[in-house]
């Protein structure tokens, strides 16, 4: 008897510590559930009075007005979640930035703020859970999820329904440029906003100074631009083979897969190299880029440094970082794409002094580079105004914005003589715990300090560099290919098994081109070139584009 | 009257008795539902066009729209043919070597044993992504241990590993045999361990060698084992082990002809497109498939072997 009574005490006492985990987040819902809808009702009430006190208030502070008098009443600051990733997960500083910001905007806004800083390599999987799934989440990032993805799927809320940027978003509005905003309408409707940062694009050969040094290179950077300005190929060709001949134990070129994106002006309108634009500037006649002249020079280029013993032979297999390549030591050069600035960015990533090599002729705002890192409101927001009024400070506030781009003075970093800011004693990359370096994803990094390295000049440079750039006919066109759905995959999936070595010259480019034209075209490459040329056409006559 | 009284109270007698048992099996029961049955609705978004803004079940309803990309293409061949190969292939190996090792370690006795369960068992516990670190460091074009030593010793040719897809078929069921082995071997050896041993005594006074003793006591006796195994791997026959095809053959294109499978394909689709209702479209086909062949198999097996059939 005992035996038994034993037992069932047992399996019971199992049973009740599995369902404690559930319960436990049961509750917390079910109570954050109840004070929301005491939230609603209290500003139902607040509303009334509002309306009836007749106070002639201007919408923005109003509605400030009407958020502090509901917090008197409850006692309860309603929270905004702005959500954002960067390389390492959340920084160790996370929740003294998010204090620190919360101190102005009670007083500022009557709202509090929660950062959620998650990893890169979970982003998009946990938004889109949380997207879902119905857990707070007001502000998004959609850099890793796509404009089109989160706008097709429903995600986005309309940030222009009652005028809601208008009326609370002014100094946003102020902030950015107007054509920057119209790109990002689909078929008229605003549902995500860029940030200040670099939007044109030039190509450039970052190559380490060490070896520079080394083999005697002379060249001449041009000191407020930190660049070498109209390099040509041929010099490149020509600094490789240098290269090579003194350190024939490295390698002399990082080869990535960013050969026709990051290395050259063709405009993958749409979202995708399926179908681009080679000429963006004067020409809106979508093309094959397997076919194009410019793919097989490049390819052919590659294929040259490949045979002359430049790129490592696992490259195909190698998708490590360019920081790593280059702190392993045995790596010289890499391409990417530049912009004012990148020579301090780019050093800082590879661990040493590198050299920036900007290429003639390659300078370029693609048609998808205001849309590619896009902040965009969940749809299910609970109050609209308070996530756009938090934005609108963070486009116009400077102390919040270096509060969230560069943490606290004096824990996170410190002035230098100059203006500069840089790490307090003591503090490195390593060890700080609030230097995500996402500045140029957060809204206005142009009204945050400026980090050692860079020009204090360098938000002037980076507005001439965006404003004087060969702009994209396409500029702000955006392709839904959810009807070419099956296409799309298929299309994807030769480009994955052949496209790669081609792209870093495994294969000799006139048969390797072939084969992969072929079977392009085969997977419907040409249906959806169509496709999308119809929608690119139908896109201009609406758009006024000639 | 009198009758059914005194079973609804022999019922409730029964139910007293194995109450403890009942509430043991709770915490799974609930499991299961939670995890397995309650997500059952959501197959229904495998034919909808999701759009977040109306939830899932006022989405439109657009049939088997979604589908369609999965037989659209040429590499709908392909791929099905790669994942039902292959998972045939590792069925049979796999079986055939876990019997083999579960026996040798059945006869061996002391540390010995130990040692060698361990070490046979290590490669389970091994993340895909270090197992194919693990076959870099092996097959590397430059710095590889094939082409590196033994190729060169051999007075051969380096070999682009990473670009021949003729290797692979053998690289992946190798790979595969030397993680999973150590772990279903635990099965079968737990399985002959619990034979009576005084089968193997009377067989040995019979005269009967070792090898006579694996045919004939062994073997038979681990049928059932091995028929359970087997189904539960023919139920996922259209499922292919993601890591394993994804990380080994470290994503190179080249290799796609012989290491794509449903579930690569769908991801590398997916990862581009993000299209929820595509990938809930993917997992409902592979879950029927999976299902009507594991009933198929198991009416094929009641009628030539009733007794070992699962139900």
């Amino acid at each position: 008897m005992k035996k038994k009574l034993l037992g069932l005490v047992l399996s019971a006492a199992m049973a009740v510590s599995l369902l404690a985990g559930c319960a436990s987040s049961g509750t917390a819902a079910a109570t954050a559930e109840t004070s929301t809808e005491a939230e609603t009702a209290a500003e139902a009430s607040d509303e009334e009075a509002a309306k009836a006190s007749e106070v002639e208030l201007d919408a923005y502070d109003q509605a400030i007005a009407e958020r502090k008098a509901q917090v008197e009443e409850t006692g309860v600051y309603p929270k905004v979640v702005f959500s954002f990733y960067d390389w390492t997960g959340t920084p160790v500083g996370t929740q003294r930035i998010q204090d620190a910001m919360n101190e102005i905007l009670r007083e500022r806004l009557g709202l509090e703020v929660e950062l959620m800083i998650l990893d890169s390599a979970a982003y998009s999987q946990d938004v889109r859970l949380m997207l879902s799934s119905g857990e707070q989440v007001d502000w998004i990032n959609s850099c890793s999820l796509g404009y089109s993805t989160v706008v097709n799927n429903g995600y986005c809320y309309d940030l222009e329904e009652d005028d809601l940027i208008q009326k609370y978003g002014p100094g946003i509005l102020q902030t950015l440029d107007p054509s920057y905003i119209q790109a990002c309408r689909v078929n008229g409707t605003l549902y995500g906003l860029p940030q200040m940062r670099d939007m044109a694009m030039t190509v450039v050969m970052c190559v380490a100074k060490e070896y520079l040094d080394g083999i005697g290179y002379e060249y001449e950077e041009d000191p407020s631009e930190q660049v070498v300005k109209d390099t040509t190929w041929e010099e490149i060709d020509d600094l490789f083979a240098q290269l090579h001949e003194a350190y024939p134990d490295k390698y002399v070129f990082a080869a990535g897969k960013n050969l026709i994106n990051q290395g050259s002006i063709a405009d993958g309108v749409g979202g995708d190299y399926f179908g681009v634009l080679t000429d963006p500037v004067n020409s809106l006649t979508v093309e094959n880029l397997y076919t194009s002249d410019l793919f097989k020079q490049k390819c052919q280029m590659v294929y040259n440094w490949n045979q002359l013993g430049y790129i490592s032979k696992d490259a195909l297999n190698d998708d490590t970082s360019y920081a790593s390549k280059f702190r392993s030591g045995n790596y010289m050069s890499l391409m990417c794409q530049g912009k004012p600035g990148y020579k301090a960015q780019i050093s800082a990533e590879c661990g040493m002094e590198m050299v920036v090599f900007e290429m003639k002729d390659e300078w370029i705002m693609k048609s998808n580079a205001v849309t590619g890192i896009l902040w965009n409101m969940n749809q299910n927001c609970e109050d609209p105004v308070a996530a756009m009024q938090l934005m609108n400070e963070l486009f116009v506030d400077p102390e919040l914005s270096n509060l969230i781009i560069w943490g606290q003075e004096g824990t996170d970093y410190v002035f230098t003589e100059d203006g500069h800011i840089t790490f307090p004693e003591g503090v490195s990359s390593e060890n700080a715990e609030y230097y995500h370096t996402m500045n140029w994803m957060l809204p206005n990094q142009f009204i945050a300090h400026i980090w050692e390295g860079d020009n204090l000049d360098l938000w002037e440079r980076m507005k001439v560099f965006n404003s004087e750039a060969p702009k994209s006919k396409a500029l702000g066109f955006m392709f839904d290919n959810s009807e070419y759905a099956a296409e799309f995959t298929a299309i994807s999936n030769v480009y994955d098994e052949l496209a790669p070595q081609v792209l870093l010259g495994f294969v000799e480019p006139e048969a390797g081109i072939a084969e992969l034209e072929e079977k392009m075209e085969s997977a419907g490459l040409l249906d959806y070139i169509a496709a999308k040329q119809a929608a690119l056409d139908e896109w201009a006559k609406a758009n006024g584009v000639e | 009257m009198k009758s059914s009284a005194n079973s609804f109270s022999k019922g409730k007698v029964r139910f007293r008795k194995y109450l403890p048992v009942y509430l043991m099996i709770l915490p799974g029961v609930i499991y299961l539902f939670i995890n397995n049955y309650m997500p059952l609705p959501g197959l229904v978004l495998a034919f909808k066009s999701y759009n977040a803004k109306k939830g899932i079940y006022k989405s439109a309803w657009v049939g088997l729209k979604n589908f369609k990309y999965l037989f659209a293409t040429k590499d709908a061949f392909v791929i099905t043919r790669n994942t039902l190969l292959y998972n045939l292939a590792f069925i049979i190996v796999n079986t055939v070597l876990a019997i083999a090792v579960a026996i040798i370690l059945s006869e061996l006795t002391g540390k010995a044993k130990n040692f060698y369960q361990s070490a046979i068992l290590l490669p389970y516990m091994i993340s895909m992504v270090i197992v194919s670190y693990l076959v870099f460091a092996f097959l590397s074009a430059e710095n590889g241990f094939f082409n590196r030593t033994i190729l060169r010793l051999m007075g051969k040719e380096a070999i682009f590993w990473y670009q021949e897809k003729k290797y692979w078929p053998y690289i992946i069921i190798f790979v595969n045999s030397w993680k999973v082995i150590g772990y279903n071997c635990i099965i079968y050896l737990s399985t002959i361990l619990g034979i009576d041993r005084n089968y193997y005594e009377a067989a040995a006074i019979d005269g009967a060698g070792k090898m006579k003793q694996i045919t004939s006591i062994t073997l038979p006796l681990l049928k059932p084992t091995v028929v359970m195994m087997t189904f539960l791997a023919i139920g996922r026959i259209f499922y292919s082990d993601f890591s394993l095809f994804y990380q080994v053959p470290m994503n190179s294109g080249p290799l796609f002809p012989v290491t794509n499978t449903i579930d690569t394909y769908v991801y590398r689709g997916l990862l581009e497109l993000g299209d929820i209702a595509l990938s809930a479209a993917a997992g409902f086909y592979q879950s029927v498939v999976g299902f009507v062949l594991v009933v198929i198999s198991n009416l094929l097996l009641r009628k030539l072997d009733p007794e070992n059939a699962l139900f």
